[in-house]
């Protein structure tokens, strides 16, 4: 099975690499997630990946088998590096509505490309270079994904739906060098699903990193 | 035309060409022409460290057509640039226009051997983005002159080229010029970041081709596609072909356009408009022709380096690789701007970094680099209250606030989970600078904190809100004092760059400028400045790093230390070496091996050095950053014989300076501002008795403090005795 963790991703870009048994648990804590998410997700991303094609919207017939295949049709562009297609998706879902219970989900998912997009790397020429290759669209695309998670927590009242999107900011937040901002939601995400195990990971992770501020080299060596 | 022969050409002309510069064409429509013949009329050009200054190399350069003299980077590429675009040309000694996606190579040939020569690109005129290189062979000398023509009407800006071939032998000489494409991929320098993905269709000339979108058009009139013009020209003629590059590929009828009106007409109205540019904010005469040039050059780089993206223009590092906003860097150049009254540019540039404002607060343009917070609310105070309070401060404050709340969450969040420096902002991984590798508190990220809470108050004062600027000013209080004691827990002396006492100097540099959080007579940042003086291989610039490696704007904020502490020899010295390591065409590179004389891929111009020059010059003359304005704090005596400054922005409005010296009568002119100025003597010299009663309320040796509301004060000086060992 192909993961679709964001960690796992070619073109997600971490620079806060969880150390020693943190890096095991963040990939069991992305299966995990993903596994949440949508089970079906995967194993019809898998068949849709097999044949080498994204299922068009306009075949699905109900409401929930379409949430569910865009979600599946997202997860897969964006593990196949294409976020801005998946971002579509997700937005022209958002703009038909109805979405129910899925809405949180579908906002979640969109946040997630939307910052996998602001790390995309690309050829240029030759050269590689982030996608998004000025700060203004980085900042703004990272604007629009805490945006989508402010939304999505408005439309559920599951702790462990509110645990998941907590978490997810935390990670956003922690990737981009706020580390004590990402220690808070992580706490936060703890509080209210005390289950959420990429919760108390990256509580432990963040507080390890507070602490102990050393000279330990950057992972991707980006200066 | 009886003794020309060409295949292909355009205005050949059998007239002797000029033995020496002529101040024509584009040069008059250019309002520094006066400037221009002074220098070549006769005021001394002043070497610097033994070195021809850059008057005397173009001097020589135009008089005779040789070489210009190679300065310390002289083989250094030039920058085409204009405020707002988004790509610039890179231009070689070599012949080469770089735009970021393609490499145009000129190529020119004399009796069949390939001119290979590399020569020095330099502006003309100064400090004008017009590139020229000249280089001569077998007695043909060619000039090459290209201008970036902004996108006007035409959508795209454009680089107008134009190639002369002179025969100065006395021989007839067959010459050849051709443009070519490198095919890519790119193998060297910078990509420009909105190149496309694929390598798409071969780059082609406009002439001859059925493409969509050309990469070039060449010369005029010739049928095919080749962009080669071939001349035989008789002793004393010369020939000129012009190439129109444009910074993104367009159709050609685009360039078609363009190229009916003639490239010197163009370039004159380039210089005007570069020129207006230029002199519309604050003008500095002082009698140093390279002062003023790098001040004139400097400000040039800082509008060039400025991008505009959905209507918001924000500031870019560098035209070439560093185009991208770091707010570290961004924010100096929109304060330096500011400095040199281009308010509306500077106000433009701010308002642009509001985008860096993050949901919960703080701003960011790079990951980990947490001091972007207080570099944007310390640039908002710089721009937004000179010269006076711009009309919408409010809205700014706002946005202000919600960064202050969130260093000061941040700092109580580090206190209460009992962080090894509690009060202070969380480690951070900046990757970049001071830590390249790594995580650590950084002593930068704090000062610049704490400079962003003097601005917000003062922000908050200037639109009436009294009680938030108290409570902000008391909370910059108890900030610095938890500062001092974390500096007082070190056992190391000085200041480190990170209070884990590890990576390189950077922020913990500009505690005292433009931080203020230390005063400039304290002892532990006598021993940083001591230290990194000792510790650099050349004098006035401090070392990045390791061994030989030199940074030139690092050292402005030191050099602004010393002329606080009444210093101004250091701060002198950091001038001249910012100005001596500058290229041919006055672009500062950001760091440079002092041994092999390289800046390696870290291409010139960095706007960050321009604004440290900017910022040099302008506070040495005028100093409003306390709440007194200081004036010629550092200004040597060389720049006595007048010296003056005009539409200088300060706090209490524009000011103009005119400094005069006579014998030993040292005469200031000014205008008046509410606040007392503080007046200070050149180095070497002091009071030789006291000043005219009821001019002054207070001096010593070398400073005159004079009421709110005076205008001038003469005073008598004599040469100080030097200081013991």
């Amino acid at each position: 099975m192909q993961p679709v963790a964001r960690d796992a991703s070619p073109q997600t870009f971490v620079p806060v690499q969880p150390r020693g048994p943190y890096r095991l648990l963040g990939g069991a804590l992305a299966l995990t997630l993903c596994c949440s998410m949508s089970v079906t997700a995967l194993a019809s991303g898998e068949a849709l990946a097999g044949q080498g094609r994204i299922a068009p919207l306009a075949d699905v017939e109900s409401l929930e088998a379409r949430a569910t295949t865009t979600i599946d049709s997202a997860l897969q562009l964006a593990s196949l590096s294409n976020p801005q297609a998946a971002i579509r998706d997700l937005e022209g879902l958002l703009r038909r509505g109805g979405l129910g219970p899925h809405q949180w989900r579908v906002r979640s998912l969109l946040a997630m490309c939307l910052f996998d997009a602001a790390f995309k790397t690309i050829d240029r020429l030759g050269v590689q270079g982030r996608q998004a290759s000025v700060s203004p669209t980085r900042i703004g695309l990272f604007k629009a994904a805490t945006a989508q998670l402010d939304s999505a927590e408005a439309a559920t009242s599951s702790p462990v739906a509110l645990g998941h999107l907590r978490a997810q900011r935390a990670k956003i937040l922690e990737v981009c060098g706020f580390t004590l901002d990402a220690h808070g939601w992580y706490r936060a995400a703890a509080t209210v699903d005390p289950g959420n195990l990429r919760a108390l990971v990256g509580l432990a992770r963040t507080l390890d990193l507070l602490r102990n501020a050393d000279r330990t080299p950057a992972p991707d060596g980006n200066e | 035309m009886d003794d020309v022969e060409f295949s292909r050409s355009t205005r050949v002309s059998t007239t002797p060409a000029p033995s020496g510069l002529s101040i024509s064409g584009p040069l008059a429509a250019c309002a520094s022409v006066s400037l221009i013949a002074a220098i070549l009329s006769g005021i001394p050009p002043r070497a610097i460290a033994g070195r021809p200054s850059h008057t005397a190399r173009l001097s020589v350069h135009f008089g005779q057509a040789e070489p210009v003299t190679a300065g310390p980077f002289g083989r250094a590429p030039a920058a085409l640039y204009w405020p707002g675009a988004t790509r610039a040309f890179l231009v070689t000694g070599d012949g080469e226009l770089d735009n970021g996606e393609w490499v145009t190579r000129i190529v020119t040939e004399i009796e069949g051997t390939r001119d290979t020569a590399v020569t020095t690109v330099f502006y003309w005129p100064p400090s004008i983005p017009v590139a020229r290189t000249l280089r001569e062979s077998h007695g043909v000398s060619w000039d090459l002159e290209a201008a970036l023509l902004p996108a006007g009407q035409f959508g795209t800006p454009v680089a107008s080229v134009n190639i002369r071939a002179r025969n100065r032998s006395r021989r007839m000489r067959a010459v050849r010029v051709w443009g070519e494409f490198d095919p890519p991929p790119r193998k060297r320098r910078f990509v420009a970041p909105d190149a496309p993905e694929s390598l798409g269709a071969p780059h082609v000339w406009a002439k001859g081709t059925s493409a969509t979108t050309v990469a070039g058009w060449f010369g005029g009139g010739e049928p095919d596609s080749s962009a080669t013009s071939t001349w035989r020209l008789p002793p004393g003629a010369e020939a000129s072909i012009r190439i129109l590059i444009p910074t993104y590929a367009v159709p050609a009828s685009m360039l078609a356009t363009i190229a009916a009106a003639r490239h010197e007409d163009h370039v004159a109205s380039l210089i005007a408009r570069w020129t207006a540019m230029l002199d519309s904010g604050m003008t500095i005469a002082v009698p140093d022709w390279e002062v003023v040039s790098a001040y004139r050059t400097a400000l040039g780089v800082l509008l060039g380096c400025t991008e505009r993206h959905q209507g918001k223009l924000v500031p870019i590092g560098n035209p070439f690789q560093y185009r991208d906003v770091w707010l570290r860097d961004g924010t100096r150049s929109a304060v330096a701007l500011a400095l040199a009254g281009h308010s509306a540019t500077a106000r433009e540039l701010v308002t642009g970094l509001l985008a860096y404002q993050w949901p919960h607060g703080p701003f960011l343009s790079q990951q980990g680099q947490l001091d972007g917070t207080g570099h944007v609310l310390w640039a908002l105070d710089q721009v937004l209250l000179r010269p006076g309070p711009a009309p919408d401060i409010p809205v700014y404050a706002d946005a202000a606030m919600a960064a202050w709340r969130w260093c000061e969450a941040q700092r109580a969040s580090t206190q209460i989970l009992g962080l090894d420096q509690g009060g202070l902002l969380p480690p951070s991984e900046p990757r970049d600078n001071e830590l390249p590798h790594g995580r650590a508190q950084l002593v930068g990220t704090d000062a610049w904190a704490i400079a962003g809470y003097s601005g917000l108050g003062r922000l908050l004062e200037a639109c009436g809100r009294e009680n938030d600027a108290r409570v902000v000013i008391r909370s910059r209080e108890r900030y610095r004092a938890r500062f001092r004691l974390a500096l007082d827990s070190m056992t190391a002396p000085g200041i480190p760059p990170t209070w884990q006492g590890a990576g390189n100097d950077w922020g913990n540099l500009s505690v005292v400028y433009p931080c203020r959080v230390l005063e400039a007579d304290d002892p532990r940042v006598a021993e940083m400045l001591a230290r990194v003086h000792r510790e650099s291989p050349e004098p006035g610039l401090v070392r990045y790093g390791v061994f030989d490696t030199v940074h030139t704007y690092l050292s402005a904020d030191p050099a602004h230390a010393e002329l606080l502490a009444g210093r101004p020899e250091q701060a002198v010295a950091t001038l001249r070496a910012l100005i001596r390591w500058r290229t041919p065409s006055g672009g500062s590179p950001e760091i440079f091996a002092r041994d092999s004389l390289t800046h390696g891929d870290n291409l010139p111009p960095h706007a960050t050095a321009a604004a440290a020059l900017v910022t040099l010059i302008r506070n040495m003359l005028v100093f409003d950053d306390d709440d007194s304005l200081r004036l010629t704090l550092g200004v040597p005596q060389s720049w006595w014989r007048g010296a003056s400054v005009r539409r200088a922005p300060t706090r209490w409005g524009r000011l103009d300076l005119a400094l005069e010296s006579s014998g030993s009568r040292r005469v200031w002119r000014w205008s008046p501002v509410p606040v007392p100025t503080v007046l200070t003597l050149p180095p070497g010299f002091e009071l030789d008795g006291p000043p005219k009663p009821g001019t002054a309320v207070a001096w010593h040796s070398r400073e005159v403090v004079v009421p709110p509301r005076a205008g001038t004060l003469t005073v008598k000086v004599r040469h100080a005795p030097r200081a013991g060992p």
